[in-house]
Formats: structure tokens, C-alpha cells, sequence
């Protein structure tokens, strides 16, 4: 998604604003994420028809209603911004990028256009922290929101739905290998923190773990 | 006809939005319901009336783009009532009897609804996703 850079506009519903994450003229390929960096204090947003003749100043302009910038979404937003910047979750440019993405996505066409469910997201983040040398997973929302990851490889899955409330629901399934005919089909709950305890009982470290 | 069972030869088609698409690869969170649902949104392919399988894709779309924005990566899975159900019914820990039921809505004929999952179903989401038969672009 960020391999090139157009503005990127998003519509908030409740207010009829949009949020701008981008602006022109700065070079390709830096993007959201710099002028994010430069502005996070003000995100700054702007009325869907303010947004035609733009120029660099117009984009410091704070948002009148600061009360909305305490809200979730932009809690959504700078705590993927802390992701992104914890030095020591390995691949946290890859992860960020992908739940920015996915949180656009959402604002989209998500029913309640919130994007990203910040209690997943802190959830989320308390594994990554825990675990911070795990492999790329395939990121995706759940239709609550919630984010849900998954590690696939030949026959093994590995999937964790994050919730609100800090638990975390998971799958497995994974050959039997005394009963090759059989598979493994594990579901169940637990919190982030005790989640790595399932993992290494479950002999899934080598395809789960960088 | 509303509230008829659809039987196991019969296939859906169900919408699946790009935040539940990994690089083309539809997840099992597409099969998830929210909080507050009571079945899973489909379509009855049969029920179009179709010659073929790009026909009842033609219809589909239409459908969406009525109802909804549909992004250029929306994906509409296909899968068989039959597989699907006894695959959830042979694997999952409860043996769960699923049941797809028609449940047309005035801009929607074919619409109709997966019973008998609940929110917290990864499992069982998981299982439906490895009965897909085939997937098509939503637009």
C-alpha cells in the first residue's frame, strides 16, 4: 500500500471529516509515516472540502474538536506508531505497516468505521513485546475488529484471535504424527502473556519463532 | 422459498472484505460472526438461476454493488453446503450441525444464512475456510 504515495483521505463518520496522512511533494516511498512522525502530537484533520487546493501549511492547521483526538482512533494510531518504534520486536516495520493498512481499510468499510479495536491492538502489542522475535503472520480483522493472526505452514496453523479484555483465543491444527491419519485440532483461551507457554508444548517455536 | 433448508449439493457464495484478505489469500475471519449476529451473510448460488459459474458471478457482483461499496479486493468465496457442513460436523470438538438456511431480503433473493455458529468459532472458521472451492474478485 505504501510502495507509493498518494494523499490518503479518510471519512469519519460521526463527523464528516477527513483525516490526511500524506502530502505532496514529499519524496515517494517516505510517506505516511514521516509526516506521522513530524505531526503526531497534532494529527491533523480537515474538512473533506478543505482538502482540494492544498499546500504544505495547510497542513499544520490543528483540528478544531481536540476532544476527538483523545479518542480511539487515535490511540489506534500511536500505538502503532510505538509498535513501529520498539526497536526490539523483529519485522516491526512489516507488522505496523500492515495494521496501518488494515486500519485504513477498516475506516473504509467497517460498519462502525472505528478501524482497529484498541484493546486488540494493546493486546497485540503485549504479545509482540513478549515475543518480539516471531515470524511475519498474516494479519486480518475480525468482523468486532479484533486482530486476528495467523501462522500457516504446510500442514500447521497457528491462529490468535486478540481481544478486548486482554484474552486471547486460539486454533491449532497440526499433523498427528503418531496417527498420521489424524489431525491435531487444539482451540481454546488464554492471555498473551500465557499464550508461549501453549506454544512451546505444542512443539509450533520452529515455524512460529524468527 | 424463506426459511427453506438448503441441502448439501447446493453451493454459497460468501462476501469476504479485503481486511479479511491476506495478499489474495482469504482468512478465517471471514467467517467469523460479530457480537451481535445470529448467522453468517450468503448467497445461494443455485437460487440465481444461472447457467454457470461467471453468470452467477456476474449476479453476485451486481448484488454487492447495490448494497454495498465493494474494494477492488474484495473477494466472494465459493463453497459447498454438503462439504462445509460435514467437515465442521466430523472436526469440530462438538460435532457441530450447521444448517444453511434461505433468507431473501427485498433488494437480495438469494440471500441466505449459516446457523448455529457462535462469535467465539475460530475453530470452526478455520474449517470452513479449508472448504472453499474457488474464489473471484467481488467487482
Amino acid at each position: 500500500m505504501f510502495d507509493h504515495y498518494v494523499p490518503v483521505k479518510l471519512n469519519i463518520p460521526y463527523f464528516g471529516q477527513s483525516i490526511l496522512f500524506d502530502y505532496p511533494g514529499e519524496p515517494q516511498n517516505i510517506g505516511a509515516w514521516n509526516w506521522y512522525e513530524k505531526n503526531q502530537d497534532q494529527v491533523t484533520f480537515f474538512n473533506s472540502s478543505q482538502i482540494t487546493n492544498y499546500s504544505k501549511d495547510d497542513f499544520v492547521t490543528p483540528f478544531v474538536q481536540e476532544n476527538i483526538l483523545e479518542v480511539e482512533e487515535n490511540q489506534v494510531l500511536n500505538l502503532i506508531f510505538d509498535i513501529k518504534r520498539t526497536s526490539f520486536i523483529s519485522n516491526r516495520e512489516i507488522i505496523s505497516r500492515k495494521l496501518l493498512n488494515l486500519y485504513f481499510l477498516e475506516k473504509e468499510e467497517g460498519l462502525d468505521g472505528f478501524g482497529i479495536t484498541i484493546g486488540s491492538l494493546r493486546n497485540f502489542y503485549h504479545f509482540l513485546q513478549l515475543y518480539s522475535n516471531i515470524k511475519i503472520p498474516m494479519i486480518s480483522l475480525t468482523p468486532d475488529a479484533t486482530i486476528y493472526t495467523s501462522w500457516k505452514e504446510h500442514d500447521h496453523l497457528f491462529s490468535i484471535n486478540f481481544l478486548s479484555d486482554g484474552e486471547v483465543r486460539f486454533v491449532v491444527f497440526k499433523p498427528n504424527d503418531t496417527n498420521p491419519k489424524h489431525k491435531i485440532r487444539l482451540s481454546g483461551s488464554a492471555t498473551a502473556d500465557t499464550i508461549m507457554e501453549l506454544i512451546s508444548t505444542q512443539s509450533l517455536c520452529d515455524w512460529i519463532f524468527g | 422459498m424463506k426459511g427453506d433448508r438448503i441441502t448439501d449439493n447446493n453451493h454459497i457464495g460468501r462476501y469476504c472484505k479485503p481486511s479479511q484478505i491476506v495478499e489474495g489469500e482469504i482468512q478465517a475471519t471471514a467467517f467469523l460472526l460479530r457480537q451481535n449476529e445470529h448467522g453468517l451473510s450468503v448467497n445461494w448460488l443455485e437460487f440465481l438461476n444461472c447457467t454457470n459459474r461467471e453468470s452467477e458471478i456476474r449476479v453476485l457482483r451486481t448484488i454487492y454493488s447495490k448494497k454495498i461499496s465493494v474494494k477492488e479486493t474484495a473477494k466472494i468465496a465459493i463453497i459447498q453446503v454438503g462439504q462445509m457442513c460435514n467437515k465442521v460436523r466430523m472436526e469440530s470438538h462438538d460435532r457441530r450441525n450447521l444448517s444453511v438456511v434461505h433468507a431473501p431480503s427485498f433488494d437480495d433473493e438469494s440471500h441466505s444464512e449459516i446457523y448455529n455458529l457462535r462469535p467465539d468459532n475460530e475453530l470452526i472458521a478455520e474449517l470452513i475456510l479449508e472448504t472453499i472451492l474457488e474464489s473471484y474478485p467481488a467487482r
